[in-house]
């Protein structure tokens, strides 16, 4: 059988086992749940009447410019208010937050940009047992006769990948019809657009973390270290970032470690940084991948 | 011998059962305790009531509270209490009727108590509007889901 | 036996936990198909050679050919070799019959062709009620036979199966020790077990590990030299003198007494074999006047294993051997029945 089929097999059956775990519960549940509920804080202000769309929107540009000169604030020379001023990077900042806020329906891109900041930690709960769970019950050994290590883990994180994008569809699927159907401040013409290129990004978003899951899950062997390692390396990134750059600038680059550093391109109003961002995260997930590979290639099983 | 082959998935539904099963009883109880104090303040405005709740129920007079449709939305969420009670035994027990169709009814159940609620419900007593209700619907939507597509094999007649 | 091309060739294999040596210098060599036992005490590194073998564990010194020289784990060795691991559990959230099914989907059968296999495999060791349950609702020795069904599913030509029949019924384990003759038939099936007696009618060849060193390995007659234990009751006690005059028998080897019990080696190489040394035994015991009531045949790879691995001496047993003019005692412990003391020397000089 071929090494493509049998990949394809083993991501179909990794995917029908998680739907019965109770880890794969937990996650389908909690990642709505969080989804949803963040969508409901951002929703809340207009729905409850405490707020004009107009004030809304002028109140949530200055929330995406201030998140935007966050997430963008580079280590390194243009790093004070007036060096950004002068080369015109809060010039570049207010037309992305413009672009975000009046070009696009405002409410799907201030979800979009919270569920970027959840999903990396959620992620990990559909994805940590992948390997780790079969490696504790040696149950790996009924596979190994039957498949390369190689096709067992690609099926795996294929299987991963596609639960973590269903989750996410339907979750956006969700937002996207309350906001067309319940709370019409736009009309689909921009919803949809905005909605399919906003999915694109988490979708896009959610390669890297998965690969991350997997890889703690080959590095592992109980399935409880390999979340806690996930989640504690995906929420250490940006801690020990932003604490050393303090010390020491460069050490500000911890960030890229993970796409936190560049993540928030994907929304970007430039579809060539959209582009090279999603390059970036494919090829972050590229590297997690090999390196799961290798390391599972290896491994005393 | 292990005690149970129930998959994990099971486990995990019954203990989100039962999860929404607390939450329903007391959302139930305290439906049916605000319809009987209704009942009272409309019969005897001036009877002892403390201050707070005397403002409490007024606002819900005002809002016109219907205290048989309080009554009856609590009755409902006791139902609904009562078969997700019901179906985290069958759940765990992997029995047909009583984790399949309780699930299935209860599943229906919170729904449509969710939806009477805003008709029947002023602002200030309902547990979600908006999206929190898309929230709330989405257990539902996703326990029919579980237990007639996933689970299906799981909890037929052996 | 069959001939067969060269199906396993293990060259100065060892493997090391830590500080521990768990095979040292392992050479082993399989050319036909059949069926092998692999014998050792516990921790003699049987599992660990099963894991290498398999590919469980890497290659850290030596080298291992499968198959016509696949190193283990292969893609070429994909679904032909299966494996029944000792410790390993099946998935407990998927029914067993969905899990045969994956597994023999992973070989390429599905559909109904698949569910047929299955259905087959999992009936020839008694688990066809079985179909729907899971995994974790199975005795030890349900997920035994489910671990032996997995392993013969499709038609693999190595089948390495660890403790087979460890905590099985004697109908269960009767019904495996057939399908594990039957499977020998057609590919190169490697048991370990420590049941000997069942062993020694299963296989055709045997290898004896012990601190991860094989000590003996190759055609059981070979290893256990032609010898053939019987135990025989009788109507009474005999006395040491009797118990000499069977010895001197010309095909006995050995021979010990435990109260009505005798325990008797016999030579079966020679001439008409097993026979003609049976009918020289029962005519001594007739001539003694101690008709046998019962007599059953013993575990003879049982004394080659307790000799090889030095365990012997632990044992209660009172053998007193005959090798030729010479009788060797397995039992240097000075027993009531013990004849040759200075044969016994020998035996532990040996060890």
């Amino acid at each position: 059988m071929s090494g493509g089929l049998q990949i394809l097999l083993h991501a179909r059956n990794s995917l029908s086992a998680s739907l019965r775990s109770g880890s794969g519960v937990a996650f389908i549940v909690l990642t709505m749940i969080v989804g949803l509920g963040l969508a409901s804080l951002v929703f809340m202000p207009i729905e409850s009447e405490l707020i004009t769309p107009e004030e809304f929107k002028t109140n949530a540009a200055q929330a995406v410019g201030y998140f935007l000169s966050m997430a963008t604030l580079q280590p390194g020379a243009i790093s004070s208010f007036e060096d950004r001023l002068g080369s015109g990077d809060l010039v570049d900042l207010a037309m992305w937050g413009r672009y975000l806020v009046l070009d696009h329906p405002v409410l799907l891109s201030l979800t979009v940009m919270l569920l970027g900041l959840v999903l990396p930690i959620l992620l990990q709960l559909g994805s940590f047992a992948s390997i780790s769970g079969d490696v504790q019950h040696r149950s790996i050994r009924y596979l190994l006769p039957r498949t390369t290590r190689p096709a067992l883990l690609l099926g795996r994180l294929l299987g991963a990948l596609i639960l973590s994008w269903s989750v996410i569809t339907c979750l956006m699927s969700a937002i996207v019809l309350y906001l067309g159907i319940v709370l019409p401040l736009d009309g689909w013409d921009a919803l949809i657009p905005w909605g399919f290129q906003t999915l694109g990004a988490l979708v896009v978003l959610s390669v890297p973390y998965v690969a991350l899951g997997v890889l703690c899950s080959t590095l592992f062997r109980v399935p409880m270290v390999a979340l806690m390692g996930a989640v504690g390396f995906t929420v250490a990134v940006p801690l020990i970032a932003f604490s050393s750059r303090q010390a020491w600038e460069p050490l500000g680059k911890i960030l890229y470690l993970l796409p936190w550093g560049y993540a928030h391109q994907l929304l970007s109003p430039d579809g060539s940084k959209v582009l090279q961002a999603a390059l970036f995260c494919l090829g972050h997930g590229l590297i997690f991948t090999i390196i799961a590979v290798l390391r599972l290639r290896r491994a005393d099983l | 011998m292990a005690i149970s082959d129930r998959p994990g998935g099971l486990t995990a539904l019954a203990a989100l059962n039962g999860f929404f099963a607390i939450s329903s009883g007391f959302s139930a109880l305290q439906r049916i305790i605000t319809s009987y104090r209704l009942f009272a303040y409309q019969q005897d405005p001036e009877a002892s009531q403390s201050r707070w709740s005397r403002r409490d129920l007024e606002s819900m007079i005002e809002a016109k509270v219907d205290p048989l449709q309080m009554e009856l939305l609590g009755v409902l969420s006791a139902v609904v209490a009562l078969l997700l009670a019901c179906s985290v035994w069958g759940l765990l027990k992997r029995n047909r009727w009583a984790g399949k169709w309780c699930s299935t009814l209860a599943a229906l159940g919170m729904a449509s108590v969710s939806l009477l609620a805003i008709q029947v419900l002023p602002l200030n007593q309902l547990r979600g509007v908006g999206m929190d209700l898309v929230r709330q619907l989405f257990y539902p939507l996703f326990l029919l889901f579980m237990v007639h597509g996933i689970f299906r094999k799981d909890l037929r007649p052996r | 036996m069959m001939d067969s091309h060269s199906l396993l060739k293990i060259e100065r294999l060892s493997h090391r936990f830590g500080d521990k040596v768990a095979i040292d210098g392992i050479d082993w060599s399989l050319d036909q198909q059949g069926v092998v036992g692999l014998v050792g005490p516990n921790g003699a590194g049987k599992t660990t050679l099963f894991s290498l073998i398999a590919g469980f564990l890497r290659v850290q010194e030596g080298s291992i050919a499968v198959l016509d020289g696949a190193a283990p784990g292969s893609r070429s060795l994909v679904s032909r070799v299966a494996v029944m691991p000792q410790d390993a559990i099946f998935a407990r959230d998927v029914s067993i019959v969905d899990q045969m099914l994956f597994l023999r989907s992973l070989d390429g059968v599905t559909g109904a062709t698949a569910r047929q296999e299955v259905v087959a495999a999992l009936d020839s060791v008694g688990l066809a009620d079985q179909l729907d349950r899971g995994a974790a609702v199975l005795s030890h020795g349900m997920g035994k036979r489910l671990g032996v069904a997995q392993a013969i599913l499709g038609s693999p030509e190595l089948i390495l199966l660890d403790e087979p029949t460890a905590g099985l019924d004697p109908a269960n384990a009767m019904q495996v020790r057939a399908l594990i003759r039957n499977l020998g038939k057609k590919a190169l099936v490697i048991v370990s077990s420590h049941n000997l007696l069942e062993l020694q009618d299963l296989i055709d060849e045997v290898a004896v590990i012990v601190a991860g060193k094989m000590v003996a390995s190759g055609p059981i007659d070979e290893v256990t030299g032609s010898a053939r234990r019987f135990e025989i009751r009788l109507g009474r006690a005999i006395s040491p003198g009797d118990l000499q005059q069977i010895l001197d028998e010309e095909r006995v080897r050995g021979v010990s007494q435990d109260g009505v019990q005798l325990t008797v080696d016999l030579d079966a190489s020679a001439d008409l074999g097993l026979d003609a040394a049976l009918d020289q035994l029962l005519h001594r015991l007739l001539r003694l006047g101690v008709p046998p009531h019962q007599l059953r045949e013993g575990a003879s790879l049982e004394e080659a294993y307790l000799r090889l691995t030095g365990e012997s001496e632990e044992s209660p047993t009172r053998l007193i051997q005959a090798a030729g003019p010479s009788a060797t005692a397995l039992d240097e412990r000075d027993e009531p029945d013990s004849l040759d003391a200075a044969a016994a020397a020998e035996s532990s000089d040996d060890r």
